[in-house]
Parts: C-alpha cells; sequence; structure tokens
C-alpha cells in the first residue's frame, strides 16, 4: 500500500469508530404511539395533554409518558412512548386560548377522562374518545 | 542531475491534507471527552448545592424540631379549611415559602433579616406582595441555581431545587389532595414540603434513607418564557388564592423525570408544570437529595410507581433498590 491508501485506510477506520461511540442507549425497549383525541360530540380537542402510565395494579411496569394534544392529534415518539402492556391513560382537554394565568385556555371538562387500554409491544395508534363532562 | 531534482524540499499537498485530517480526527475525538468532563463538573455542583440544602433541611429540623413549612398561608378566620379546598380559599395572605425560612441555616442571615415574615410574600411577579418582599423576590441566589441550566443566570431569579410535596397519580386514589387547572397544578400533602407543613423526622416512616426531600427542576416559569414575562422565583410564595393556584416553590412526583422536554412560548406553559415533574440538563435522569441528607442521581427511565412511592414519606411500600 502507497501513502495514500494506508492514510485514507486510517481515516475511514478513525471516522467509523467515532460514528460508533455513544450510540448505546439505555432503559426499555420503548414503542412510539399516536392518534387523536376527539370530544363527546366528535370534535376534535384543541389543546391539552395525554398522560400514559404503566398500570402497577395489573403489574405492568416502566417510564410514563406525557405528551401535548395539538388540533386533536398526539404522538409520542419512541424514545419517549410506551412500553407495551397494561396501561392507565389520563387526558386533560382544554381550549388552546390562552386565558388568565393559563396559555392553554380553559379547562373543556370538569374532570379528566381517565381510561385504561393495553397497547401492543409494537409502534402503534390509538384513538381517544372523551367520555366526561 | 536527476538526483537532485528528486531531491525533496518540502512536503507535498496529499502529505499535508492527511496531516490536517488526522489532527482533525484527533481533536474531534478529544472535544466531547472535554466537553463530557464539563458536564460532569457541573453536575457535581448541583449535587453540592443540593446536598448543601438538604444539610440545612436537618439543621433546621435541630433547631425548630421539624422540616420547614413548604410554604406558609393565612387562612381567613371564616374560611373553613379541608384538604379538598386548601389550596383555593388562601385569599388572607400567602407568606414565606421554605426557600426563604432556611436562609439562615445557608448562611444567609443577612438576607433573612431583610424579609418582613408578617407581610405578603410575592407568589408570580404578575401578583406582587409587599414592599420590601416583593423587592427582594427579583434578586438571584446562586444557592438555588443548577449550573447546567441556561435559564439560571445571575440576571434571573430562578431556582432549581424544589421541596418534594408528595406524589402519585394525577387523578384519584392516591392523587393530589386539591389541585387547580385539571390537576395540572396540584397541592398534595403526603411529601415533606407542602402548605403549613410540620414534618418531623418520626413522621418519615418509610426511612429517610428512602424519601426525597428536595429534588432537581428546571421547569420554574422564567420571564423568558411566556409571552406576557409572568414568571416565578426562588422566593415565591405559594400561590392558594383562586383557580390558578400553584405551588412554585416545591412540587410534587406526578410525570416522569423529564416528561417534559422544554417549556416556552409557543412550546408549553410552565405554570402548568412546575408542580407535577422533576427534571434537570444532566443527560439521563435527575438530581435528588434525600430526607437522610445524601444526594442520588434518579434515572428517567425509572418505574413510574416506584418514583411516586418514593416521594411519599409514609406511603409503608417497599422501595427496595430504587437505584437499579
Amino acid at each position: 500500500m502507497n501513502l495514500i491508501q494506508k492514510s485514507a485506510f486510517f481515516v475511514c477506520t478513525a471516522l467509523s469508530t467515532l460514528c460508533l461511540v455513544g450510540c448505546g442507549q439505555d432503559g426499555p425497549v420503548r414503542y412510539s404511539l399516536s392518534g387523536t383525541v376527539s370530544m363527546p360530540d366528535g370534535k376534535p380537542v384543541p389543546a391539552g395533554e395525554v398522560s400514559l402510565e404503566p398500570d402497577g395494579t395489573a403489574g405492568n411496569q416502566g417510564p410514563a409518558t406525557t405528551v401535548q394534544i395539538r388540533d386533536g392529534k398526539f404522538t409520542a415518539p419512541s424514545d419517549q412512548g410506551v412500553v407495551g402492556g397494561k396501561y392507565i391513560v389520563t387526558i386533560s382537554p382544554f381550549d388552546g386560548v390562552a386565558f388568565g394565568e393559563s396559555l392553554q385556555g380553559k379547562p373543556l371538562t370538569k374532570t379528566q377522562h381517565v381510561e385504561k387500554v393495553e397497547f401492543p409491544s409494537k409502534n402503534s395508534t390509538y384513538d381517544f374518545k372523551i367520555n366526561v363532562k | 542531475m536527476i538526483a537532485s531534482i528528486r531531491r525533496r524540499k518540502g512536503f507535498t499537498l496529499v502529505e499535508l491534507l492527511v496531516v490536517i485530517a488526522i489532527i482533525g480526527i484527533l481533536v474531534g475525538l478529544l472535544l466531547p471527552a472535554v466537553q463530557a468532563a464539563r458536564e460532569a463538573a457541573r453536575r457535581m455542583q448541583c449535587s453540592n448545592n443540593l446536598k448543601q440544602l438538604a444539610l440545612a433541611c436537618h439543621n433546621y429540623e435541630s433547631a425548630f424540631r421539624s422540616f420547614p413549612a413548604g410554604g406558609i398561608v393565612t387562612y381567613a378566620p371564616a374560611v373553613t379549611v379541608t384538604p379538598a379546598n386548601h389550596c383555593r380559599v388562601g385569599q388572607d395572605r400567602t407568606q414565606a415559602p421554605w426557600t426563604v425560612l432556611m436562609l439562615p441555616f445557608i448562611e444567609d442571615n443577612n438576607l433573612y433579616a431583610r424579609f418582613n415574615m408578617n407581610l405578603r410574600f410575592t407568589g408570580s411577579s404578575n401578583i406582587p406582595g409587599d414592599v420590601p418582599n416583593r423587592d427582594l423576590f427579583r434578586l438571584n441566589n446562586s444557592k438555588f441555581q443548577c449550573p447546567s441550566d441556561p435559564n439560571s443566570t445571575s440576571a434571573v431569579n430562578n431556582s432549581n431545587y424544589l421541596g418534594v410535596q408528595g406524589g402519585g397519580p394525577p387523578t384519584g386514589i392516591g392523587g393530589p389532595a386539591c389541585s387547580t387547572q385539571l390537576a395540572q397544578r396540584v397541592f398534595f400533602q403526603t411529601g415533606i414540603f407542602y402548605i403549613n407543613s410540620k414534618v418531623r423526622m418520626g413522621d418519615i416512616t418509610d426511612g429517610t434513607s428512602n424519601t426525597f426531600c428536595i429534588g432537581e427542576s428546571r421547569y420554574m416559569p422564567t420571564p423568558n418564557m411566556r409571552t406576557d414575562g409572568f414568571h416565578a422565583g426562588w422566593a415565591s410564595a405559594v400561590k392558594a388564592d383562586n383557580a390558578f393556584a400553584v405551588p412554585a416553590t416545591f412540587a410534587g412526583a406526578v410525570l416522569q423525570i423529564n416528561a417534559q422536554k422544554a417549556c416556552g412560548i409557543g412550546v408549553a406553559d410552565c405554570f402548568n408544570f412546575v408542580s407535577r415533574l422533576f427534571g434537570s440538563n444532566h443527560s439521563g435522569g435527575c438530581n435528588f437529595g434525600m430526607c437522610d441528607g445524601s444526594v442520588q442521581f434518579v434515572s428517567q427511565n425509572i418505574d413510574i410507581n416506584l418514583y411516586r412511592q418514593v416521594a411519599n414519606r409514609n406511603d409503608g411500600l417497599p422501595v427496595g433498590s430504587f437505584l437499579e
């Protein structure tokens, strides 16, 4: 090998090593979840929050996930998604028009919507319908 | 003749390029290590700040036989206060938070002497309390600031260390005793710091090494997080008077650590987050000061139910080795 080939080989090896370093990720495997949230009358929820937590009473374990609702849609990317299994989902719908000290606006219901859902161990979608007033 | 032409008088272009490339790679290898070392130093300083505050809690406990109140609220005599309404009926006056009550124990006696404990304290900037407390509210106190948080500069009264008021699901059994804004702003009474709390060592029946005392947060609203500039600070009183009531200097374990990536204009309203979660700019989790005075780094991948148990002082549930 001449000098150029040698150096090219060295550069390539060093670069690929650099790319591999620091790619590991700890914690449980999580899957993305997306979907829609609608009011009892079928209208999309303008703003608010979907909170998904593993149901400890049903033996499921893992980190919880919290995502914002924008115009009736929510998305939890896989790095902050669900681990699968039985979950308790809590949804707080807001009207999205800044009011007083809250930029999320006024609550659309008096209590939070709570639902028990079993998510598959893969990337999935789920549509929620609020059933409280 | 030919030999003299072939004699090398300098480096060729290719050789120079190769040398530069190699130097570039070596620097590229070194830079992340340097940055990581700087972050490690900041994290250590942060955990030291937390340690000082946890020890100050112990010294306060030695002097007064209880941990400081999360925030003092004086209710009007006519009001009947119950756990379900205690966060909304404090119209009369809201006074010193634990951060101010502790000042003599973190060698800030002079600052403590400038506050007037009998007057109203500022909850958030839009509802100023009485002079001199509202002027002192605007001061910065670096003992409450983590060097890794870009919002914690000497010009901002931000705080990165919030007391732990307990934890649990946002609603239902084990949920907050009182809450506003659809449980986006929560008031637990199962931790160490809450309204008018007087938690003694003996009340921490889960064990002081198994219970969070002070947690790290990056969710306190700062002036640049909202278009109207409303913000809280390290010396914020509890807001306990209306539909927007929120504790600013203590928080509960409801959401996962670091569950919200950022707060700011057009992203999220931190007044609706600050009382529900902890988090930090360190990668992978945040620091917690335990009730025994130690500081632990807790992973953001911790099981949510276990995490909430460690935030409660007397739930009687085993936590085992919660640090994986």
